[in-house]
């Protein structure tokens, strides 16, 4: 069993009176590429800065490769890339300055990898990083995180602003980075396409809770989605569906999204059923959304419903 | 840590002007003052707080933060960056303009007038005394503390420190 690479053990962190990350326990294991997904505000990026020991937590406690995060060494650091959000780089410096005032301190660092990631983004070295567009800055910015080859890598929405043909590339290049089974990504990030090319692990936040934590594959086996028809006099019995993640009206029908349903849930539904159940097929965003928009309010009719965490 | 250094250095240049500025006037204010002493300490205060606040607002911001705290450097080899950068951004606001006032009064005294280059002595000593304002600029600005008044404690420290000597 490999130990964890990053573990948390009922991390909390209020800003304010408001939760913002509440008792989140999780591991992320060597290897592999794990999303962290949710809404904005879900606490992904404030759980990230705690992780980089950017961010004290009010309670409770966070190891990155067996060191608590608050106390992070030079050494350690060196082995964790970085990406922050919104691909952040001084504008005043040229990019081949950024790439001299990155490498200081670190052991590695590979030129060619970064002339390469920048070479594909269409970036000449003497470039000024004011002058980059967004795309090109994230370029930038993910060939100063990757050159020096860490072994884990931390990637704060690394697609935000980046085009079609710039996302493939990155893709494949957090593939092939975590392909050999030897490093690990941790990406925050809001494109489900993309979540479900290259991660190996989902996890899902909401409200600063972690409601999903399994591989991308068994999430998807796991939640269920049935197309029910229900009459008024019934509605209020959704609710108590064991399990039930996310219910919606579409047309005269109700589309509800459920975890682990079993031979009971199926009873419960055809009993509240008008007609009979229909199960529909859910893709892997499809699962993610009904999670997230259980959450928002303004897309789901039921102020409350139970649901089902996996 | 260098390379901290050299890129806060480069941050600060065109500020450097700026502070030139502030203290040559001051210089020229009290070119033939005895007691100078008192304006280059509040002088310098401002210079050394103003510097320390440009150095430390823009990497507030938690994309600023993160990207320069995360490298294999203590945080504290990043303050000793930031402070060695300012000391040699105040020296050379505080130093020039002052030698200068010292050759301009070397010139002129004690024949033509009551005063020599030696009477800008305490003033320098005085301006080095208010860079405590510098660290103390960072420092308030890095504490998490919210409330204004604990925020501030680095401040007041240097304030007693550096402006005791005026009027004790």
């Amino acid at each position: 069993m490999f130990e964890p690479v990053i573990r948390t053990d009922r991390l909390t962190r209020y800003f304010g009176k408001r939760c913002v990350v509440s008792d989140l326990d999780m591991k992320i294991v060597p290897g592999q590429v794990t999303a962290l997904m949710g809404l904005n505000g879900a606490g992904k990026t404030t759980t990230i800065r705690i992780l980089m020991g950017l961010l004290r937590p009010t309670r409770g406690r966070c190891t990155v490769f067996g060191e608590d995060s608050a106390q992070l060494t030079p050494e350690t650091r060196m082995r964790i890339g970085y990406l922050v959000e919104g691909h952040f780089l001084y504008r005043n410096m040229r990019v081949n300055q950024c790439a001299k005032f990155q490498r200081s301190g670190y052991s590695r660092w590979d030129d060619t990898l970064f002339d390469d990631v920048v070479a594909h983004f269409g970036i000449r070295p003497s470039n000024r990083i004011g002058e980059l567009s967004r795309g090109q800055r994230a370029g930038v910015a993910l060939g100063l995180v990757l050159a020096p080859d860490p072994e884990l890598l931390v990637l704060d929405d690394p697609a935000l602003g980046l085009d079609p043909v710039s996302r493939r590339a990155l893709n494949e290049t957090l593939v092939e980075f975590a392909g050999q089974g030897k490093r690990t990504v941790l990406l925050s990030t809001h494109l489900l396409d993309d979540v479900e090319r290259v991660a190996d692990r989902v996890m899902v936040l909401v409200d600063g809770r972690l409601r999903v934590e399994t591989s991308t594959e068994d999430f998807i086996n796991r939640v269920s989605g049935f197309s029910v028809e229900i009459s008024p006099a019934n509605v209020d019995q959704i609710g108590s569906i064991s399990g039930l993640i996310e219910a919606r009206k579409r047309g005269g029908r109700f589309l509800l999204a459920i975890a682990d349903a079993d031979d009971q849930t199926m009873a419960v539904l055809q009993a509240i059923s008008d007609s009979a159940v229909e199960t529909t097929e859910l893709g892997f965003a499809d699962c993610v959304l009904s999670y997230l928009t259980s959450k928002r309010g303004d897309q789901s009719f039921l102020g409350t419903q139970k649901s089902g965490a996996i | 840590m260098m390379t901290i250094f050299k890129k806060e250095l480069r941050d600060l240049l065109p500020w450097i002007v700026v502070g030139v500025i502030v203290i040559s006037a001051l210089c020229w204010y009290g070119k033939e003052d005895s007691g100078i002493a008192f304006l280059f300490t509040i002088g310098g205060a401002v210079v050394a707080f103003g510097l320390g606040l440009l150095q430390t607002v823009g990497d507030l911001r938690t994309e600023a933060k993160g990207y320069l705290l995360h490298r294999p450097f203590n945080v504290s080899s990043v303050f000793v960056a930031k402070l060695v950068a300012g000391v040699v951004a105040y020296c050379v606001c505080i130093i020039p303009p002052l030698l200068a006032l010292m050759i301009y009064r070397a010139s002129l005294g004690p024949d033509i007038r009551p005063q020599s280059a030696w009477d800008v002595v305490p003033a320098l000593l005085m301006s080095l005394v208010a860079f405590s304002f510098h660290p103390a600029a960072i420092w308030t600005m890095c504490r998490p503390a919210k409330w204004f008044g604990t925020k501030a404690i680095p401040v007041a420290v240097a304030a007693l420190g550096g402006l005791r000597p005026l009027f004790f």
